[in-house]
């Protein structure tokens, strides 16, 4: 019966009719209908709540629409909601109505990794205050190692599409000199219940992801004479995305 | 098949406040509001699947809210009325919120909402037969068992029938209960809605229905469909007057009863459902009047 159920769900047969009473075939249609909105209308709006940046850029309409054909191709994988959705950035970049909007699929894979660090434990990294102590007591800078919390992730995009989610966190999104074509650097972590993100110069992206492999801050430093040692290390500092601060 | 003895799980450890006071449902929109106003409430009701999170807000208010307040743990996607086995791991995951929270009672549906790893995101309905019983009583027994404390099943809003089905709704709960000796969540609203859809008496059905092992009441509002020819089990809109009838008249029958004002969109003020609570815990005084009254 789950067969032919699904099956009718999605319009892929008929055959439940049969096991429907009803007077007609429009009755049975009718109240077949009910469950079938009832997972897309649900579904859609459970993508809406996870991309809700997306869904305000293209407009209720448009969303709905793809979101429609994306839960046609794809189901929740699990009763976690908040899960849903790990491919919706790569079926956009694939959906040709979409094509005009080249940065929407990175901008949703921004929303979606945001969305589950939200919902991922708290870190427990070191306090700007507790950072700066350590950092202070240092006898030898040349062997000290900067630990940077597994959670934090780096994203490189195209497009400047934390610009674009971080203007649509303001009542009134102001997009005013917002260069949505040019590429962007990003680090996302969680600041306090939620995930954020914050932009970076290429220096600071890959002073980053060298810290990730090897906390060695000399191995780390970049060949880049415009890299501000001092000011990223007080960016970083003030975003608590340390766990650890020691001289190896 | 022989019933589990729960019994001492249910009853005697029941929460004052969830017993004596009705409750509304707890949702991300009323968080500031409850922990600031602390508002006069039995108990909050949260979906389990929307706290399974191990950080953020969800996991975070709740904490704060249990602080205050008795919880009910109200679970949306086990799936028990599913022809296949259950999902270990998000049973595993629910269980561990059960534990964390003690909730007054955990309660979940006679529906499937899961197939072939896919979740449907909708309270699908089950075919009245033998071998669904069998299977949903598994399914029941399997979560009492890992939960170590008896569950509520709640009564379907259901849109359409089975021509295979070969009981009756009540006959088939009344047997669920009778073999796994789980409690029930009477949703009033659904009483409602699948009797005007199947042109059946809402009072007939609750006269057949297993009253001696109700636990907990929901009521919820509908809509009605395009046509106006079904009533939709939406949730968004306030308790209608039939219902609150039906209420009232399942009160005369079965006495108090622990109660939930359920809404889950179109959220209105809190003061609106704290309203609706008040009026619910009005219906119950008076039934707890009558029954005062009553000669010995």
């Amino acid at each position: 019966m789950q067969n032919q159920f699904n099956a009718a769900l999605f319009k892929q047969s008929d055959e439940l009719l049969d096991d429907i009473k009803g007077h007609s075939t429009e009755e049975r249609t009718q109240r077949l209908n009910v469950y079938r909105n009832n997972v897309h209308v649900s579904l859609q709006t459970a993508l809406g709540d996870i991309f809700p940046v997306c869904k305000q850029l293209v407009g209720e309409d448009f969303f709905n629409a793809m979101a429609h054909e994306y839960i046609e191709q794809n189901r929740p994988s699990s009763p976690i909601l908040s899960e849903y959705g790990d491919n919706f950035s790569d079926f956009i970049a694939d959906f040709p109505p979409a094509q005009a909007l080249p940065y929407l699929s990175s901008l949703c894979e921004l929303e979606y990794r945001l969305l589950q660090l939200t919902n991922t434990a708290e870190p427990k990294t070191l306090s700007l205050e507790a950072a700066q102590q350590t950092l202070s007591q240092v006898q030898h800078p040349e062997a000290l190692a900067l630990h940077i919390d597994d959670q934090c992730q780096l994203m490189h995009s195209p497009f400047s599409v934390g610009a674009l989610y971080l203007a649509h966190q303001q009542p009134e999104p102001n997009l005013k000199g917002l260069q949505i074509s040019a590429p962007e650097y990003l680090l996302l972590t969680k600041a306090g219940l939620y995930g954020c993100c914050y932009p970076l110069s290429e220096a600071e992206y890959h002073f980053i992801k060298a810290l990730k492999l090897n906390p060695s801050l000399s191995h780390a430093l970049p060949d880049d004479d415009g890299f501000d040692l001092g000011q990223t290390l007080a960016r970083l500092m003030t975003w608590q995305v340390f766990d650890d601060i020691n001289e190896s | 098949m022989t019933a589990l003895d729960f019994s001492q799980t249910e009853g005697k450890t029941l929460p004052s406040c969830f017993a004596q006071r009705t409750g509304v449902s707890l949702k991300p929109s009323y968080y500031q509001q409850i922990l600031a106003e602390l508002p006069k409430v039995g108990f909050f009701e949260i979906h389990a699947e929307n706290y399974l999170s191990a950080g953020g807000p969800a996991r975070y208010y709740l904490e704060q809210v249990r602080n205050h307040y008795d919880l009910t743990v109200h679970g949306v996607g086990l799936s028990l009325g599913g022809e296949e086995a259950l999902d270990l791991e998000h049973l595993e995951r629910v269980a561990q919120l059960v534990e964390w929270t003690n909730p007054a009672v955990f309660s979940e549906h006679l529906a499937w909402s899961t197939h072939q790893q896919h979740f449907l995101n909708d309270l699908l309905p089950v075919p009245y037969t033998e071998a669904r019983l069998d299977l949903l009583c598994q399914h029941v027994d399997q979560v009492q068992s890992r939960l170590n404390r008896q569950i509520l099943i709640e009564n379907p809003s259901t849109y359409f029938e089975f021509q295979s089905s070969v009981l009756c709704e009540t006959q088939f709960i009344a047997e669920l209960v009778q073999r796994t000796g789980c409690g029930l969540l009477l949703d009033v609203n659904n009483v409602e809605v699948s009797c005007f859809n199947h042109q059946r008496s809402p009072c007939e059905y609750l006269q057949n229905y297993p009253m001696h092992a109700v636990k907990q009441i929901h009521l919820a509002g509908y809509t009605l469909d395009e046509q106006a020819s079904l009533k939709i089990d939406s949730h968004d809109q306030a308790v209608a007057n039939e219902v609150w009838q039906l209420y009232q008249h399942t009160l005369e029958l079965i006495g108090d009863c622990p109660t939930l004002i359920e809404r889950d969109g179109n959220f209105p003020d809190l003061s609106e459902l704290l309203t609706e609570a008040r009026h619910a815990d009005y219906l119950r005084t008076l039934v707890k009047e009558q029954s005062h009254a009553e000669p010995v």
